[in-house]
Protein backbone atom coordinates (compact mmCIF):
# COMPACT_ATOMS: atom_id res chain seq x y z
CA UNK A 1 0.00 0.00 0.00
CA UNK A 2 1.57 3.55 -0.93
CA UNK A 3 -0.49 6.73 -0.60
CA UNK A 4 -0.55 8.95 -3.99
CA UNK A 5 0.20 12.85 -4.33
CA UNK A 6 -0.74 14.75 -1.39
CA UNK A 7 -2.65 12.10 0.71
CA UNK A 8 -1.59 9.97 3.84
CA UNK A 9 -2.46 6.85 5.14
CA UNK A 10 -3.24 7.31 8.81
CA UNK A 11 -4.85 5.41 12.04
CA UNK A 12 -6.29 6.71 14.81
CA UNK A 13 -4.85 6.70 18.24
CA UNK A 14 -7.77 5.96 20.16
CA UNK A 15 -7.80 7.00 23.61
CA UNK A 16 -10.55 5.97 25.38
CA UNK A 17 -11.80 7.69 28.50
CA UNK A 18 -9.48 10.24 29.90
CA UNK A 19 -9.11 12.45 33.19
CA UNK A 20 -8.38 15.98 32.89
CA UNK A 21 -5.96 17.45 35.09
CA UNK A 22 -8.38 18.24 37.14
CA UNK A 23 -9.41 14.61 37.42
CA UNK A 24 -12.63 14.85 35.65
CA UNK A 25 -13.29 11.82 33.28
CA UNK A 26 -13.99 12.57 29.72
CA UNK A 27 -15.42 9.72 27.58
CA UNK A 28 -13.93 10.26 23.64
CA UNK A 29 -17.20 11.78 22.51
CA UNK A 30 -17.46 14.04 25.35
CA UNK A 31 -13.82 16.18 23.66
CA UNK A 32 -15.73 16.70 20.69
CA UNK A 33 -15.21 20.05 20.78
CA UNK A 34 -11.56 19.39 20.69
CA UNK A 35 -11.19 19.96 16.44
CA UNK A 36 -7.60 18.29 16.51
CA UNK A 37 -7.11 14.96 17.06
CA UNK A 38 -4.01 12.74 17.40
CA UNK A 39 -2.96 10.02 14.41
CA UNK A 40 -0.12 7.78 13.13
CA UNK A 41 1.21 8.09 10.00
CA UNK A 42 1.43 4.96 8.26
CA UNK A 43 2.72 5.78 4.71
CA UNK A 44 2.88 9.24 2.45
CA UNK A 45 2.21 10.38 -0.93
CA UNK A 46 5.20 11.39 -2.70
CA UNK A 47 4.10 15.22 -2.71
CA UNK A 48 4.35 15.07 0.72
CA UNK A 49 6.80 17.63 2.54
CA UNK A 50 7.52 17.91 6.38
CA UNK A 51 5.64 15.03 7.36
CA UNK A 52 7.25 11.06 7.16
CA UNK A 53 6.13 7.91 8.46
CA UNK A 54 5.72 7.04 12.12
CA UNK A 55 5.30 10.79 12.58
CA UNK A 56 2.39 11.25 15.47
CA UNK A 57 0.15 14.35 13.88
CA UNK A 58 -2.70 16.40 14.78
CA UNK A 59 -4.79 16.21 12.21
CA UNK A 60 -8.59 17.86 11.59
CA UNK A 61 -11.44 15.25 13.36
CA UNK A 62 -13.57 15.93 10.65
CA UNK A 63 -11.47 15.08 7.66
CA UNK A 64 -10.69 12.07 5.43
CA UNK A 65 -12.28 8.85 4.99
CA UNK A 66 -12.19 5.04 6.13
CA UNK A 67 -10.24 2.43 4.25
CA UNK A 68 -10.22 -0.98 4.10
CA UNK A 69 -7.13 -3.05 4.08
CA UNK A 70 -6.38 -6.67 4.99
CA UNK A 71 -9.31 -6.45 7.37
CA UNK A 72 -7.79 -3.34 8.63
CA UNK A 73 -9.66 -0.08 8.60
CA UNK A 74 -7.23 3.13 7.87
CA UNK A 75 -7.70 6.93 7.07
CA UNK A 76 -6.68 8.92 4.67
CA UNK A 77 -6.58 12.49 4.71
CA UNK A 78 -4.84 15.66 2.81
CA UNK A 79 -1.96 17.25 3.66
CA UNK A 80 -3.46 19.98 4.13
CA UNK A 81 -5.65 18.85 7.04
CA UNK A 82 -2.36 17.97 9.07
CA UNK A 83 -1.64 20.66 11.34
CA UNK A 84 1.10 19.83 13.97
CA UNK A 85 3.68 16.78 13.99
CA UNK A 86 5.11 15.98 17.57
CA UNK B 1 -83.90 28.13 13.87
CA UNK B 2 -83.06 25.07 13.15
CA UNK B 3 -79.95 24.80 15.68
CA UNK B 4 -82.27 27.22 18.59
CA UNK B 5 -82.50 25.01 21.69
CA UNK B 6 -86.34 24.45 22.60
CA UNK B 7 -86.98 25.24 26.06
CA UNK B 8 -89.02 24.38 28.64
CA UNK B 9 -90.96 26.67 31.26
CA UNK B 10 -92.36 25.80 34.78
CA UNK B 11 -93.80 28.46 36.86
CA UNK B 12 -94.65 28.78 40.54
CA UNK B 13 -95.48 26.06 42.94
CA UNK B 14 -94.76 23.43 39.89
CA UNK B 15 -91.11 24.56 39.46
CA UNK B 16 -90.17 25.19 42.97
CA UNK B 17 -91.44 22.17 43.74
CA UNK B 18 -89.22 20.09 40.97
CA UNK B 19 -85.93 22.79 42.06
CA UNK B 20 -86.87 20.83 45.56
CA UNK B 21 -86.82 17.79 44.71
CA UNK B 22 -83.55 17.72 42.93
CA UNK B 23 -82.42 19.38 46.10
CA UNK B 24 -83.62 17.03 48.50
CA UNK B 25 -82.31 14.26 46.98
CA UNK B 26 -78.76 15.67 46.99
CA UNK B 27 -79.30 16.78 50.85
CA UNK B 28 -80.55 12.80 51.08
CA UNK B 29 -77.40 11.22 49.37
CA UNK B 30 -74.88 13.56 51.06
CA UNK B 31 -76.00 13.95 54.24
CA UNK B 32 -76.28 10.55 55.35
CA UNK B 33 -72.41 11.23 55.34
CA UNK B 34 -72.63 13.58 58.03
CA UNK B 35 -71.52 12.63 61.76
CA UNK B 36 -69.25 10.58 63.96
CA UNK B 37 -71.88 7.76 62.79
CA UNK B 38 -72.47 8.96 59.39
CA UNK B 39 -72.26 5.81 57.00
CA UNK B 40 -70.16 5.55 53.24
CA UNK B 41 -71.41 6.07 50.22
CA UNK B 42 -71.01 3.70 47.69
CA UNK B 43 -71.01 5.06 44.03
CA UNK B 44 -69.64 4.42 40.38
CA UNK B 45 -67.38 6.68 38.77
CA UNK B 46 -67.95 8.22 35.15
CA UNK B 47 -65.28 4.79 34.40
CA UNK B 48 -67.64 2.69 35.81
CA UNK B 49 -65.76 1.80 38.91
CA UNK B 50 -66.73 1.37 42.30
CA UNK B 51 -66.16 4.14 45.00
CA UNK B 52 -66.32 4.29 48.45
CA UNK B 53 -66.27 7.48 50.26
CA UNK B 54 -67.16 9.26 53.21
CA UNK B 55 -66.47 12.56 51.69
CA UNK B 56 -69.55 14.93 51.14
CA UNK B 57 -67.88 16.32 47.95
CA UNK B 58 -67.50 13.43 46.20
CA UNK B 59 -70.73 12.52 46.87
CA UNK B 60 -71.84 15.71 45.73
CA UNK B 61 -70.15 15.52 42.48
CA UNK B 62 -71.09 12.30 41.45
CA UNK B 63 -74.89 13.01 41.43
CA UNK B 64 -76.55 13.90 38.14
CA UNK B 65 -80.00 13.48 37.72
CA UNK B 66 -82.30 12.72 35.35
CA UNK B 67 -85.16 14.94 35.52
CA UNK B 68 -83.59 18.79 33.92
CA UNK B 69 -85.19 21.04 36.39
CA UNK B 70 -84.19 18.73 39.39
CA UNK B 71 -80.83 18.51 38.30
CA UNK B 72 -80.91 22.74 38.32
CA UNK B 73 -81.72 22.38 42.26
CA UNK B 74 -79.31 19.96 43.10
CA UNK B 75 -75.95 21.55 40.86
CA UNK B 76 -77.61 25.21 42.67
CA UNK B 77 -76.99 23.38 46.08
CA UNK B 78 -73.23 21.60 44.63
CA UNK B 79 -72.17 25.01 44.35
CA UNK B 80 -72.74 26.13 47.44
CA UNK B 81 -71.02 22.84 49.19
CA UNK B 82 -67.81 23.06 46.50
CA UNK B 83 -67.90 27.12 47.75
CA UNK B 84 -67.74 26.29 51.26
CA UNK B 85 -64.82 23.64 50.65
CA UNK B 86 -63.03 26.58 48.96
CA UNK B 87 -63.52 28.69 51.77
CA UNK B 88 -62.72 26.46 54.92
CA UNK B 89 -61.43 23.12 53.10
CA UNK B 90 -64.36 21.28 54.79
CA UNK B 91 -68.16 21.67 55.62
CA UNK B 92 -69.56 20.19 52.26
CA UNK B 93 -72.14 18.60 54.07
CA UNK B 94 -73.01 20.98 56.80
CA UNK B 95 -74.15 23.45 53.79
CA UNK B 96 -76.18 20.86 51.54
CA UNK B 97 -78.11 20.27 55.08
CA UNK B 98 -78.57 23.58 56.12
CA UNK B 99 -79.52 24.91 52.44
CA UNK B 100 -81.88 21.71 52.32
CA UNK B 101 -83.47 22.46 55.74
CA UNK B 102 -83.82 26.25 54.46
CA UNK B 103 -85.89 25.27 51.69
CA UNK B 104 -87.69 23.20 53.54
CA UNK B 105 -88.73 25.20 56.41
CA UNK B 106 -89.58 28.52 53.97
CA UNK B 107 -91.29 26.16 51.60
CA UNK B 108 -93.30 25.31 54.45
CA UNK B 109 -94.80 29.02 55.09
CA UNK B 110 -98.51 29.31 54.02
CA UNK B 111 -98.83 32.79 51.79
CA UNK B 112 -95.32 33.74 51.84
CA UNK B 113 -93.39 36.59 51.17
CA UNK B 114 -90.01 35.52 49.60
CA UNK B 115 -88.86 39.12 49.95
CA UNK B 116 -89.42 39.29 53.80
CA UNK B 117 -88.45 35.77 54.20
CA UNK B 118 -84.91 36.04 52.58
CA UNK B 119 -84.05 39.61 54.27
CA UNK B 120 -84.70 37.95 57.49
CA UNK B 121 -82.69 34.82 56.78
CA UNK B 122 -79.83 36.84 55.64
CA UNK B 123 -80.06 39.27 58.99
CA UNK B 124 -80.57 36.03 60.54
CA UNK B 125 -77.41 34.74 59.34
CA UNK B 126 -75.74 37.55 60.62
CA UNK B 127 -76.91 37.32 64.05
CA UNK B 128 -76.02 33.30 64.25
CA UNK B 129 -72.76 34.07 63.06
CA UNK B 130 -71.64 36.78 65.91
CA UNK B 131 -72.90 34.46 67.91
CA UNK B 132 -70.67 32.23 67.26
CA UNK B 133 -68.04 34.47 66.85
CA UNK B 134 -68.74 35.12 70.59
CA UNK B 135 -68.44 31.72 72.14
CA UNK B 136 -65.82 30.55 69.74
CA UNK B 137 -62.32 28.94 71.42
CA UNK B 138 -58.94 29.69 70.11
CA UNK B 139 -57.25 26.70 69.03
CA UNK B 140 -54.15 25.36 71.29
CA UNK B 141 -51.89 22.97 70.21
CA UNK B 142 -53.50 19.88 72.45
CA UNK B 143 -57.13 20.31 70.49
CA UNK B 144 -55.32 19.92 66.80
CA UNK B 145 -55.78 15.96 67.51
CA UNK B 146 -59.33 16.63 67.94
CA UNK B 147 -59.77 18.78 65.30
CA UNK B 148 -58.01 16.95 62.93
CA UNK B 149 -60.20 13.47 64.12
CA UNK B 150 -63.38 14.83 63.30
CA UNK B 151 -62.83 15.73 60.33
CA UNK B 152 -61.21 12.14 58.93
CA UNK B 153 -64.85 11.14 60.10
CA UNK B 154 -63.57 10.09 63.93
CA UNK B 155 -60.46 8.25 62.78
CA UNK B 156 -58.12 8.83 65.69
CA UNK B 157 -55.15 7.90 64.49
CA UNK B 158 -55.22 9.63 61.28
CA UNK B 159 -56.43 12.24 63.28
CA UNK B 160 -53.10 12.02 65.70
CA UNK B 161 -51.17 11.98 62.46
CA UNK B 162 -52.43 15.37 60.98
CA UNK B 163 -52.11 17.27 64.43
CA UNK B 164 -48.27 15.54 64.88
CA UNK B 165 -47.87 17.21 61.36
CA UNK B 166 -49.20 20.63 62.10
CA UNK B 167 -47.66 20.41 65.54
CA UNK B 168 -43.99 19.95 63.85
CA UNK B 169 -44.16 22.58 62.19
CA UNK B 170 -45.69 24.99 63.86
CA UNK B 171 -47.54 28.07 62.43
CA UNK B 172 -45.69 29.04 59.66
CA UNK B 173 -45.49 25.34 58.54
CA UNK B 174 -47.06 24.20 55.44
CA UNK B 175 -48.86 20.90 56.24
CA UNK B 176 -49.20 18.77 52.31
CA UNK B 177 -50.52 15.61 51.54
CA UNK B 178 -48.56 12.85 49.82
CA UNK B 179 -49.69 9.02 48.63
CA UNK B 180 -47.24 6.36 49.45
CA UNK B 181 -47.01 2.37 48.40
CA UNK B 182 -46.49 1.51 52.20
CA UNK B 183 -49.79 0.23 53.45
CA UNK B 184 -49.45 2.48 56.47
CA UNK B 185 -49.61 6.36 57.26
CA UNK B 186 -46.68 7.88 58.55
CA UNK B 187 -45.56 11.60 58.95
CA UNK B 188 -42.33 13.17 57.37
CA UNK B 189 -41.44 16.61 58.81
CA UNK B 190 -38.67 17.99 56.28
CA UNK B 191 -36.54 20.20 57.83
CA UNK B 192 -35.95 21.71 54.10
CA UNK B 193 -37.10 23.27 50.92
CA UNK B 194 -38.77 21.15 48.63
CA UNK B 195 -38.89 21.46 45.04
CA UNK B 196 -40.79 19.12 41.74
CA UNK B 197 -38.05 18.02 40.14
CA UNK B 198 -37.01 14.65 40.71
CA UNK B 199 -34.31 12.57 39.20
CA UNK B 200 -32.57 13.28 35.59
CA UNK B 201 -30.37 9.91 35.89
CA UNK B 202 -30.68 6.84 37.38
CA UNK B 203 -27.06 6.68 37.87
CA UNK B 204 -27.24 9.38 40.28
CA UNK B 205 -28.92 7.23 42.40
CA UNK B 206 -27.18 6.09 45.73
CA UNK B 207 -30.02 4.60 47.98
CA UNK B 208 -31.44 1.59 45.78
CA UNK B 209 -33.82 0.15 48.43
CA UNK B 210 -35.89 3.90 48.15
CA UNK B 211 -34.31 4.76 44.57
CA UNK B 212 -33.05 7.83 45.82
CA UNK B 213 -30.04 9.89 45.29
CA UNK B 214 -28.65 11.80 48.31
CA UNK B 215 -25.91 13.99 49.04
CA UNK B 216 -24.37 14.97 52.07
CA UNK B 217 -22.85 18.38 52.40
CA UNK B 218 -23.09 19.04 48.83
CA UNK B 219 -22.02 22.31 47.52
CA UNK B 220 -24.99 23.96 45.21
CA UNK B 221 -24.45 25.42 41.86
CA UNK B 222 -27.18 27.21 40.51
CA UNK B 223 -27.48 27.93 36.69
CA UNK B 224 -30.10 29.77 34.98
CA UNK B 225 -29.05 29.26 31.35
CA UNK B 226 -28.92 25.63 29.80
CA UNK B 227 -25.73 23.93 30.20
CA UNK B 228 -24.83 22.49 26.80
CA UNK B 229 -21.18 21.09 27.28
CA UNK B 230 -19.37 19.59 29.86
CA UNK B 231 -16.41 22.20 29.17
CA UNK B 232 -18.81 24.82 30.79
CA UNK B 233 -18.84 23.25 34.20
CA UNK B 234 -15.65 21.47 33.90
CA UNK B 235 -13.83 24.18 36.23
CA UNK B 236 -16.55 23.37 38.80
CA UNK B 237 -16.82 20.14 38.62
CA UNK B 238 -12.62 19.74 38.72
CA UNK B 239 -12.70 21.93 42.03
CA UNK B 240 -15.17 19.69 43.73
CA UNK B 241 -13.45 16.65 42.79
CA UNK B 242 -10.01 17.97 43.77
CA UNK B 243 -11.93 18.62 47.55
CA UNK B 244 -13.77 15.51 47.86
CA UNK B 245 -17.05 17.50 48.01
CA UNK B 246 -20.36 16.71 46.73
CA UNK B 247 -21.97 18.49 44.27
CA UNK B 248 -25.48 19.16 43.53
CA UNK B 249 -26.46 20.75 40.04
CA UNK B 250 -29.78 22.98 39.60
CA UNK B 251 -29.81 23.44 36.12
CA UNK B 252 -30.82 22.48 32.49
CA UNK B 253 -28.38 20.22 31.13
CA UNK B 254 -27.81 19.03 27.72
CA UNK B 255 -28.21 15.40 27.33
CA UNK B 256 -24.56 14.72 26.34
CA UNK B 257 -23.51 16.68 29.65
CA UNK B 258 -25.53 14.90 31.82
CA UNK B 259 -24.36 11.23 30.67
CA UNK B 260 -20.75 12.74 30.86
CA UNK B 261 -21.76 13.41 34.45
CA UNK B 262 -23.43 10.03 35.24
CA UNK B 263 -20.08 8.08 33.95
CA UNK B 264 -17.74 10.26 36.04
CA UNK B 265 -20.80 9.30 39.13
CA UNK B 266 -20.83 5.48 38.34
CA UNK B 267 -16.93 4.93 38.01
CA UNK B 268 -16.76 6.81 41.55
CA UNK B 269 -15.11 9.92 40.51
CA UNK B 270 -17.65 12.57 41.56
CA UNK B 271 -20.16 12.87 44.05
CA UNK B 272 -22.57 14.97 41.86
CA UNK B 273 -26.83 15.17 41.40
CA UNK B 274 -28.36 16.61 38.84
CA UNK B 275 -31.88 18.37 38.98
CA UNK B 276 -33.22 20.23 36.54
CA UNK B 277 -33.88 24.40 36.68
CA UNK B 278 -37.53 25.03 38.05
CA UNK B 279 -40.51 24.88 35.25
CA UNK B 280 -40.22 28.07 32.53
CA UNK B 281 -43.08 30.45 33.61
CA UNK B 282 -43.29 33.46 35.95
CA UNK B 283 -42.36 31.60 39.04
CA UNK B 284 -39.18 30.35 37.30
CA UNK B 285 -36.90 33.03 38.62
CA UNK B 286 -38.59 33.69 42.14
CA UNK B 287 -37.96 29.68 42.37
CA UNK B 288 -34.53 29.87 41.47
CA UNK B 289 -34.26 33.35 43.68
CA UNK B 290 -35.23 31.16 46.77
CA UNK B 291 -33.27 28.57 46.28
CA UNK B 292 -29.87 30.91 45.57
CA UNK B 293 -31.33 33.01 49.10
CA UNK B 294 -31.86 29.19 51.02
CA UNK B 295 -28.28 27.63 50.02
CA UNK B 296 -26.52 30.63 49.75
CA UNK B 297 -25.32 30.01 46.40
CA UNK B 298 -25.14 32.93 43.45
CA UNK B 299 -27.62 32.22 40.85
CA UNK B 300 -25.47 32.26 37.24
CA UNK B 301 -26.90 33.30 33.63
CA UNK B 302 -24.25 32.94 31.27
CA UNK B 303 -26.91 34.90 28.80
CA UNK B 304 -26.12 37.87 31.32
CA UNK B 305 -22.58 37.52 30.75
CA UNK B 306 -21.28 35.17 33.85
CA UNK B 307 -18.76 33.10 32.74
CA UNK B 308 -19.17 29.38 34.54
CA UNK B 309 -14.82 29.07 33.26
CA UNK B 310 -14.15 32.38 35.67
CA UNK B 311 -16.70 30.78 38.54
CA UNK B 312 -15.24 30.85 42.26
CA UNK B 313 -16.01 28.34 44.96
CA UNK B 314 -17.55 31.12 47.08
CA UNK B 315 -20.34 30.98 44.40
CA UNK B 316 -21.60 27.72 45.24
CA UNK B 317 -23.73 27.68 47.54
CA UNK B 318 -24.48 24.99 49.96
CA UNK B 319 -26.52 22.38 52.02
CA UNK B 320 -27.00 19.65 54.63
CA UNK B 321 -28.66 17.48 52.61
CA UNK B 322 -30.53 16.65 49.53
CA UNK B 323 -32.65 14.15 48.48
CA UNK B 324 -34.38 13.44 45.52
CA UNK B 325 -36.71 10.72 44.06
CA UNK B 326 -38.30 10.47 40.91
CA UNK B 327 -40.72 13.00 41.05
CA UNK B 328 -39.38 16.21 44.02
CA UNK B 329 -36.04 17.17 45.57
CA UNK B 330 -35.41 17.97 49.51
CA UNK B 331 -33.37 20.33 50.38
CA UNK B 332 -31.90 20.09 53.98
CA UNK B 333 -30.66 23.69 55.39
CA UNK B 334 -29.42 24.83 58.28
CA UNK B 335 -30.46 27.62 60.49
CA UNK B 336 -32.64 30.53 58.49
CA UNK B 337 -30.57 33.53 57.84
CA UNK B 338 -31.92 37.26 58.82
CA UNK B 339 -32.38 38.10 54.97
CA UNK B 340 -34.29 35.14 54.21
CA UNK B 341 -36.74 35.77 57.33
CA UNK B 342 -37.14 39.26 55.74
CA UNK B 343 -38.51 38.00 52.99
CA UNK B 344 -40.77 35.75 55.00
CA UNK B 345 -42.47 38.69 56.87
CA UNK B 346 -42.96 40.10 53.10
CA UNK B 347 -44.38 37.01 52.17
CA UNK B 348 -46.98 37.26 54.79
CA UNK B 349 -47.60 40.05 54.34
CA UNK B 350 -49.09 40.05 50.95
CA UNK B 351 -51.06 36.84 52.20
CA UNK B 352 -53.06 38.72 54.44
CA UNK B 353 -53.68 41.62 52.04
CA UNK B 354 -54.41 39.02 48.97
CA UNK B 355 -56.96 37.18 48.78
CA UNK B 356 -57.52 35.34 45.17
CA UNK B 357 -56.90 31.72 45.51
CA UNK B 358 -54.43 31.74 42.88
CA UNK B 359 -52.03 34.29 44.17
CA UNK B 360 -52.40 32.70 47.80
CA UNK B 361 -51.71 29.59 46.28
CA UNK B 362 -48.61 30.77 44.83
CA UNK B 363 -47.52 32.72 47.97
CA UNK B 364 -47.93 29.61 50.10
CA UNK B 365 -45.84 27.87 47.98
CA UNK B 366 -43.34 30.51 48.36
CA UNK B 367 -43.92 30.77 52.02
CA UNK B 368 -43.55 27.12 52.19
CA UNK B 369 -40.18 27.25 50.03
CA UNK B 370 -38.81 29.51 52.12
CA UNK B 371 -40.12 28.81 56.12
CA UNK B 372 -38.25 25.68 55.00
CA UNK B 373 -40.37 23.31 57.25
CA UNK B 374 -42.49 20.94 55.74
CA UNK B 375 -44.74 18.01 56.99
CA UNK B 376 -45.77 15.59 54.60
CA UNK B 377 -48.68 13.40 55.92
CA UNK B 378 -47.87 10.09 53.40
CA UNK B 379 -51.37 8.25 53.22
CA UNK B 380 -50.86 4.42 52.94
CA UNK B 381 -53.49 1.90 52.44
CA UNK B 382 -53.52 -2.09 51.20
CA UNK B 383 -55.83 -0.89 48.24
CA UNK B 384 -56.52 1.49 45.57
CA UNK B 385 -60.09 2.42 46.64
CA UNK B 386 -59.18 2.51 50.20
CA UNK B 387 -56.34 4.57 49.74
CA UNK B 388 -58.71 6.94 47.81
CA UNK B 389 -61.13 6.97 50.24
CA UNK B 390 -58.31 7.73 53.29
CA UNK B 391 -56.57 10.81 50.98
CA UNK B 392 -59.82 12.47 50.85
CA UNK B 393 -60.53 12.54 54.69
CA UNK B 394 -56.87 13.51 55.50
CA UNK B 395 -57.26 16.13 52.62
CA UNK B 396 -60.06 17.50 54.81
CA UNK B 397 -58.57 17.32 58.32
CA UNK B 398 -55.85 19.03 56.76
CA UNK B 399 -57.94 21.85 56.06
CA UNK B 400 -60.52 21.91 58.33
CA UNK B 401 -57.41 22.12 61.04
CA UNK B 402 -55.91 24.82 58.82
CA UNK B 403 -59.27 26.81 59.41
CA UNK B 404 -59.42 26.18 62.84
CA UNK B 405 -56.22 27.52 63.12
CA UNK B 406 -57.33 30.35 61.41
CA UNK B 407 -60.39 31.43 63.26
CA UNK B 408 -60.89 29.06 66.46
CA UNK B 409 -63.16 26.15 67.11
CA UNK B 410 -66.69 25.73 68.63
CA UNK B 411 -68.25 23.13 69.90
CA UNK B 412 -69.12 20.23 67.01
CA UNK B 413 -72.22 17.85 66.00
CA UNK B 414 -73.77 20.36 65.09
CA UNK B 415 -74.06 21.92 69.08
CA UNK B 416 -73.02 25.35 68.32
CA UNK B 417 -76.13 25.93 65.54
CA UNK B 418 -78.15 24.13 67.90
CA UNK B 419 -77.36 26.60 70.90
CA UNK B 420 -77.64 29.75 68.44
CA UNK B 421 -80.70 28.42 67.27
CA UNK B 422 -81.95 29.08 71.25
CA UNK B 423 -80.08 31.81 72.11
CA UNK B 424 -80.37 34.22 69.14
CA UNK B 425 -83.99 35.82 69.54
CA UNK B 426 -85.85 35.71 66.13
CA UNK B 427 -87.51 39.09 65.26
CA UNK B 428 -88.92 38.67 62.16
CA UNK B 429 -90.94 35.07 60.46
CA UNK B 430 -87.38 34.96 58.04
CA UNK B 431 -84.85 34.91 61.01
CA UNK B 432 -87.36 31.87 62.81
CA UNK B 433 -87.26 30.00 59.46
CA UNK B 434 -83.47 30.01 59.49
CA UNK B 435 -82.96 29.25 63.62
CA UNK B 436 -85.53 26.62 63.00
CA UNK B 437 -83.31 25.04 60.03
CA UNK B 438 -79.69 25.83 61.91
CA UNK B 439 -80.93 22.56 64.25
CA UNK B 440 -80.95 20.22 61.24
CA UNK B 441 -76.92 19.21 61.07
CA UNK B 442 -77.55 18.30 64.76
CA UNK B 443 -80.64 16.11 64.08
CA UNK B 444 -79.25 14.86 60.99
CA UNK B 445 -76.23 13.48 63.19
CA UNK B 446 -78.37 11.98 65.50
CA UNK B 447 -80.73 10.37 62.78
CA UNK B 448 -77.37 9.04 61.05
CA UNK B 449 -76.24 7.41 64.82
CA UNK B 450 -80.28 6.05 64.83
CA UNK B 451 -81.12 7.90 68.01
CA UNK B 452 -84.72 9.83 68.32
CA UNK B 453 -84.26 13.34 68.13
CA UNK B 454 -86.85 14.21 70.47
CA UNK B 455 -85.74 12.61 73.89
CA UNK B 456 -83.29 15.16 74.02
CA UNK B 457 -83.22 17.88 75.56
CA UNK B 458 -80.80 20.01 74.08
CA UNK B 459 -81.96 23.35 75.66
CA UNK B 460 -80.57 22.50 78.57
CA UNK B 461 -76.98 23.42 78.89
CA UNK B 462 -74.74 25.26 75.90
CA UNK B 463 -72.22 23.58 74.23
CA UNK B 464 -73.23 20.40 75.66
CA UNK B 465 -74.61 17.55 73.93
CA UNK B 466 -74.74 13.97 73.19
CA UNK B 467 -71.47 11.77 71.71
CA UNK B 468 -73.02 9.44 69.16
CA UNK B 469 -70.15 7.06 69.87
CA UNK B 470 -70.29 6.69 73.64
CA UNK B 471 -74.10 7.26 74.23
CA UNK B 472 -73.51 10.27 76.75
CA UNK B 473 -73.87 13.68 77.67
CA UNK B 474 -70.63 15.47 77.25
CA UNK B 475 -68.91 19.46 76.95
CA UNK B 476 -68.49 18.50 73.19
CA UNK B 477 -65.22 20.97 73.30
CA UNK B 478 -63.67 19.20 76.15
CA UNK B 479 -64.70 15.67 74.29
CA UNK B 480 -63.26 16.92 71.37
CA UNK B 481 -66.34 17.22 69.43
CA UNK B 482 -65.56 20.49 67.80
CA UNK B 483 -65.70 22.05 64.51
CA UNK B 484 -63.74 24.74 62.99
CA UNK B 485 -65.34 28.24 63.39
CA UNK B 486 -64.70 29.02 59.82
CA UNK B 487 -66.40 25.58 58.43
CA UNK B 488 -69.67 26.35 60.48
CA UNK B 489 -69.91 30.03 59.14
CA UNK B 490 -69.21 29.71 55.51
CA UNK B 491 -71.15 26.90 55.28
CA UNK B 492 -74.28 28.86 56.95
CA UNK B 493 -73.14 31.28 54.09
CA UNK B 494 -73.40 29.75 51.46
CA UNK B 495 -76.39 27.73 52.38
CA UNK B 496 -78.23 31.18 52.92
CA UNK B 497 -77.02 32.44 49.95
CA UNK B 498 -78.44 29.54 47.43
CA UNK B 499 -81.41 28.81 50.14
CA UNK B 500 -82.57 32.90 49.30
CA UNK B 501 -81.74 32.66 45.35
CA UNK B 502 -83.93 29.62 44.60
CA UNK B 503 -86.53 31.23 46.86
CA UNK B 504 -86.52 33.92 45.29
CA UNK B 505 -87.32 32.35 41.72
CA UNK B 506 -90.74 31.38 40.32
CA UNK B 507 -90.09 30.50 37.03
CA UNK B 508 -87.59 27.99 35.57
CA UNK B 509 -86.57 27.63 32.35
CA UNK B 510 -84.83 24.13 31.28
CA UNK B 511 -83.38 22.91 27.85
CA UNK B 512 -85.78 20.50 26.59
CA UNK B 513 -84.80 16.74 26.05
CA UNK B 514 -85.29 15.11 23.20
Amino acid sequence: MRAVGKNLVIQKIKEGTTATKGGLLLAESQRDDIRYIEGKVLHVGSEVVGVKELDTIFYDRHAGHKIEYNKETYYIIKLTDVVVVL
Amino acid sequence: MSDAIVKNLSFGKEASDKVFAGIEKLAKAVSSTLGASGKCVLLEDAAGRPVITKDGVSVADAIILLDPVENMGATLLKEAARKTVREAGDGTTTATVLAHSILKNAYAVENPNAREIKEGINTGIENVIKYLDSVSIKVDDKMLDQIATISTNNDPELGKLVGDAFRSVGNTGIVMMETSVEPDCSLQVVEGVQCDMGLTNTHFITNQKNKTAELENPLVLLVESPIESIRQIQSVLEFVIKNNKALLIIADLDQTVLSALAMNKSKGNIKVNVINAPTYGINRKEIFDDLALLTGATLINEDLGDDLDLIQPELLGSCIKSVTNHEETILHVGETKPEVLEIIEEVKKSLTENLQSNTVIKLEKRLARLTAKIAIVKVGANSEIELKEKADRIEDAICATKAAIKEGIVPGGGIALLNASYNVDAKTLGEEILLDSIRAPFNTILENAGIDVVSLDPVSKTGYGLNVITNKTVNMIEAGIIDPLLVTKSALRNAGSVATTILSTDCVINNMRM
